[in-house]
């Protein structure tokens, strides 16, 4: 990777880092809440493997030290990053199964970093510096990166079930849409560890560390990191693309009620104004506003005929009415009569929305058949 | 149409009211207290094609708000604001007397309501009436959509998850 990119990454890892490490400092986390302290821990340690992995400073490392020293470093930094995540996720998670596996983590932490140690002190500290290839150089490497790659990849697996598992459970929309793009970041990231497992087994057996693979490998990083990116985003972000993906199923609803304002406005006029029509991208923003309007509208068109048709005896119709009108405005009024008219405004709406459907009907058909759709109870 | 809109963000500015609350109830309530006015929102048997009216009392510090009681309640709300936006943006209105209306209770005399919706003729455009009309449905949509504005944020927000520690997780991770 060309250092700029490294010194990039490194220092968006180390802003997050710092971002919370305010509030963990004002809140006393370290006291008051061990998860929140984890949490910044996590985030720290990652900013930690970043720094050890950009070439310049990795290779001063390893001058000081010995061969591949930051190598060792990185490793394990982010192996302590995945614990922290994993284990905070599966306490917050709260399954039974989560909390079974949870008391494995730091075995397996423990183990994994027992073993990098032990390649590294017997055969990586004695392999010349290492150039980043897909497939590795040396037996020394593929175990190093095997030890590595492996325990990615099953704590990804962990932390995608943790959430997995907890999904049904979740009432709140947004929360839940956000509970399945961490799902998806973390099955991405097992599915890119794996990969690069198998580009390290291609030491073994060359067909493994194929191009087609390390090109999948590349897709799956990018994929994992636009995803993380996205998980991460802010509850208000989710909030507003959630409301436009409700605006995208409202659209067709909205068009049904429209036909119904239509065809009440040519015999009753609005007392003020007539809603302008919105374009797709205004609807979008704020389709439950202009489906409430045009709820109101129909309700208001609905009630004027109803006094119209059934006026007193001799009384006069309104000015600019025929008898043709009365007969038309019955046909509109007859589509509206039985429509579901109190409880839940989706069930109004619903209801327009058959009504609509019918009035067009009996339009193309000559009928003043019209059905009326009330909600089982 | 634009005057109108900036006429009822100004009025609505002024009442520093939280969307997040709103019932009609609560809405007239904070009315209640901001203008020092005691408002009575009735439901009423209204003569055809009129939907609600306003009345002030010309001698105690009372509002009437009158709408139409044989029509769904989510219109009968829509009346109600309708006619408080009137009395919000200070229009004129007929002003009766605490005697007047226990006439009117007691079934000696009609409220004075309009026949036939005379608003909806069409050369209404340049009416002073028809204006009045515009600025009160225009103020009532602009609190509509403030309530559904905020309803909607809520609904999606209330509560950040089912289980309180995942609330908490998601705040100490930045993303509430």
């Amino acid at each position: 990777m060309n250092p700029a990119v490294e010194i990039a990454l490194c220092f968006l890892a180390w802003l997050v880092a710092l971002i919370r490490l305010s509030s963990t400092l004002r809140h006393k986390a370290w006291r008051t809440d061990r998860i929140a302290f984890r949490i910044w821990i996590a985030t720290f340690s990652f900013a930690l493997t970043m720094t050890f992995l950009v070439t310049p400073i990795g290779d001063a490392i390893n001058r000081i030290t010995a061969p591949n020293f930051s190598r060792l470093l990185a490793y394990s930094s982010v192996s302590l990053t995945l614990y922290l995540t994993a284990s905070s996720f599966m306490t917050t998670f709260p399954t039974p199964r989560n909390t079974r596996q949870l008391r494995y983590l730091k075995p397996y932490l423990l183990f994994t970093l027992g073993l990098l140690s032990i390649i590294y002190v017997l055969f990586v500290s004695h392999t010349s510096r290492w150039v980043e290839q897909p497939v590795p150089a040396t037996a020394a490497e593929m175990a190093f990166k095997l030890t590595l790659f492996s325990y990615a990849t099953i704590l990804c697996i962990m932390m995608a079930l943790a959430c997995y598992r907890y999904l049904d459970q979740e009432m709140v929309a947004v929360t839940k849409y956000r509970i399945i793009a961490i799902i998806l970041t973390a099955s991405g990231g097992a599915a890119f560890f794996f990969t690069k497992l198998i580009l390290t087994l291609g030491y073994l057996w060359t067909p493994l560390g194929s191009p087609s693979i390390h090109t999948m490998s590349k897709v799956l990083m990018i994929a994992t990191a636009m995803l993380w990116t996205g998980s991460f985003l802010h509850n208000n972000v989710y909030t507003r693309a959630l409301s436009i993906f409700h605006g995208f199923r409202y659209w067709l609803a909205y068009q049904d009620l429209s036909y119904l304002v239509k065809s009440l406005a040519c015999y009753c006029p609005p007392v003020a104004f007539e809603e302008e029509k919105p374009s797709f991208g205004s609807f979008l923003r704020r389709s439950e506003y202009y489906l409430y309007r045009a709820t109101i509208r129909i309700f208001d068109g609905k009630t004027f005929i109803d006094d119209i048709l059934n006026r007193e005896k001799g009384k006069e119709l309104p000015k600019g009415w025929t008898e043709l009108t009365v007969q038309e405005a019955n046909q509109v009024f007859q589509a509206l009569k039985n429509i579901y008219v109190s409880g839940d405004f989706w069930d109004i709406v619903r209801s327009f929305r058959i009504a609509s459907k019918n009035l067009a009907r009996s339009r193309s058909f000559g009928t003043q058949e019209a059905f009326g759709w009330r909600p089982q109870s | 149409m634009v005057d109108a809109r900036l006429l009822s963000e100004k009025v609505l500015a002024e009442l520093q009211y939280d969307y997040r609350y709103f019932s009609i109830d609560h809405f007239i309530h904070w009315l209640e207290q901001k203008k020092g006015r005691k408002i009575f929102s009735t439901p009423h048997d209204f003569p055809a094609g009129s939907f609600g009216t306003w009345f002030t009392d010309a001698e105690e510090p009372y509002e009437y708000i009158f709408y139409r009681n044989n029509v769904p309640p989510i219109y009968q709300i829509h009346n109600q604001l309708h006619e408080l936006a009137h009395f919000l943006l200070g229009h004129p209105t007929i002003h009766i007397t605490r005697k007047f209306l226990a006439e009117v209770l007691r079934g000696e005399r009609e409220l004075p309501f309009n026949e036939y919706a005379l608003l909806r003729s069409t050369d209404k455009r340049t009416d002073e009436r028809y204006i009045r009309e515009l600025e009160a449905e225009t103020l009532a949509s602009v609190i509509q959509e403030k309530v559904i504005r905020s309803s909607q944020l809520d609904q999606l927000t209330s509560g950040i998850s089912s289980d309180k520690n995942i609330a908490n997780y998601l705040e100490h991770l930045g993303m509430i």
